[in-house]
């Protein structure tokens, strides 16, 4: 009686971590979760800070920079949306591809509702 | 040694006193802080005068504003010209006496000292800078419409559709379901460029200029005394100037 319950729990164990073992076999688990593919810039080594804080931190600097161009009037070319597409030619490659990926939609650039302008979006031609 | 009982009640006196003074000066301090944020004080104030003499009413300037500021414009029929925006509107005035003739007048936002748009704003979305520009964080806007009835001037519009005919693509088009409004073209005074409808005005009907400095031209045509401003009853205190009005 023991055993059978025993063989039950094992069978039963087995089915549920099978798509586990599936991965294990394959080797994905060890390769991690497949990342978003960018196509980085061809004109440029470095971005405007370092890649790292980059990834974390552009939409705060997006931000921070909008603030203080409407509010004050500071306009920098550095970290200006304008200044991003020189490098990053085609957002439908570079910023698109890692929102869709983490699930973030921007306003910035909505059908409905966004304003700006990116150099290969519909809106410009 | 020991301190007698008269020094240390006067010690103590003069410590009470400090206490109840050095608080104040704090407040003189930040007082004097203030002031120096007085709009009236900064440097620059961006201001406008019409010359309604030389204005022909020829719209130019309300063309090039939409260009210049995607200010979108769906038609002239009954029932699109409901949804039109103005950041500038050229009024034309008839007179009911005999043989008066027409008269012409660009009405566009007056960015005012104490704008009452700014006062009614709930969410702060509009604002004042230093320079004297009011304007409008389309970020921010709920699009809950108080400003527009506040205004005395009627000089703000809602967008109420999306503007598919985008002009200049360096500024960016305007959100639908906020307020918009002259920004006497904030973009192009950052880069030390004259509004659009100044520049581009036929009849040079149109000056603009840091009111506040004494050698530019607008200063000038205030100083002479013959401009007046629009619905001077409000006391908002117009930064934009008539003459011949
Ligand atoms: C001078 C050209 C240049 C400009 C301007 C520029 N970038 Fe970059 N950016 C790069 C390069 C090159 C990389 C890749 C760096 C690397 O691989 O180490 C990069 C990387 C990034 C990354 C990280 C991508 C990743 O692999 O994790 C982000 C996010 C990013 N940029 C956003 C922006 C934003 C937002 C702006 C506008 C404020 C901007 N960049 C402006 C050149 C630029
Ligand atoms: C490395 C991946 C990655 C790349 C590349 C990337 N983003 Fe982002 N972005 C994110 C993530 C993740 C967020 C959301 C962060 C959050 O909400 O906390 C975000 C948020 C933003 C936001 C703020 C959105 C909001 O609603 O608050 C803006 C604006 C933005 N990104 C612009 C850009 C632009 C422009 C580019 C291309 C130049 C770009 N991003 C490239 C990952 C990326």
């Amino acid at each position: 009686m023991k055993i059978k319950a025993i063989g039950a729990f094992l069978i039963f164990a087995i089915v549920l971590a099978s798509p586990f073992l599936v991965a294990l076999a394959n080797g994905e688990i060890l390769k991690g979760a497949p990342q978003p593919k960018l196509e980085l810039p061809k004109n440029a080594t470095k971005c405007v800070e370092d890649t790292e804080y980059m990834a974390a931190n552009h939409m705060n600097i997006l931000k921070e920079e909008r603030e203080q161009a409407v509010r004050r009037g500071i306009r920098t070319k550095k970290h200006s949306l304008k200044n991003c597409f020189t490098c990053h030619t085609d957002k439908s490659k570079f910023c698109d591809r890692c929102h869709t990926y983490a699930g973030v939609q921007p306003t910035c650039f909505a059908e409905v509702g966004g304003c700006h302008y990116a150099p290969t979006s519909k809106k410009q031609e | 040694m020991g301190m007698d009982r008269r020094t240390f009640l006067k010690l103590g006196g003069a410590f009470a006193v400090g206490s109840i003074l050095a608080p104040g000066t704090q407040y003189l301090v930040m007082a004097q802080d203030e002031n120096s944020k007085d709009k009236s004080k900064s440097k620059t104030r961006w201001a406008m005068a019409v010359d309604l003499d030389k204005c022909t009413g020829c719209k130019v300037c309300e063309n090039v504003c939409r260009e210049e500021n995607n200010v979108p414009f769906y038609g002239d029929s009954a029932d699109e010209k409901r949804y039109n925006a103005y950041w500038l509107r050229v009024a034309d005035i008839e007179s009911e006496l005999p043989g008066a003739e027409t008269r012409h007048m660009p009405i566009m936002c007056q960015h005012c000292d104490d704008a009452p748009c700014i006062e009614v704003c709930v969410t702060k979305a509009s604002f004042k800078r230093d320079d004297g520009i009011v304007l409008v964080d389309e970020h921010r806007c709920i699009g809950c419409r108080y400003c527009v009835y506040a205004c005395p001037y009627k000089a703000r519009s809602i967008i109420f559709k999306k503007n598919e005919n985008v002009t200049n693509p360096n500024v960016p088009a305007m959100m639908v379901g906020v307020a918009t409004k002259c920004s006497f073209c904030v973009q192009r005074i950052d880069q030390g460029k004259k509004p659009a409808c100044v520049e581009k005005c036929p009849h040079e009907a149109l000056t603009f200029g840091n009111m506040n400095d004494p050698n530019s031209e607008v200063a000038k045509i205030i100083a002479t005394g013959n401009v007046k401003v629009l619905r001077p009853e409000k006391r908002v205190g117009p930064g934009v100037f008539y003459k011949g009005l």
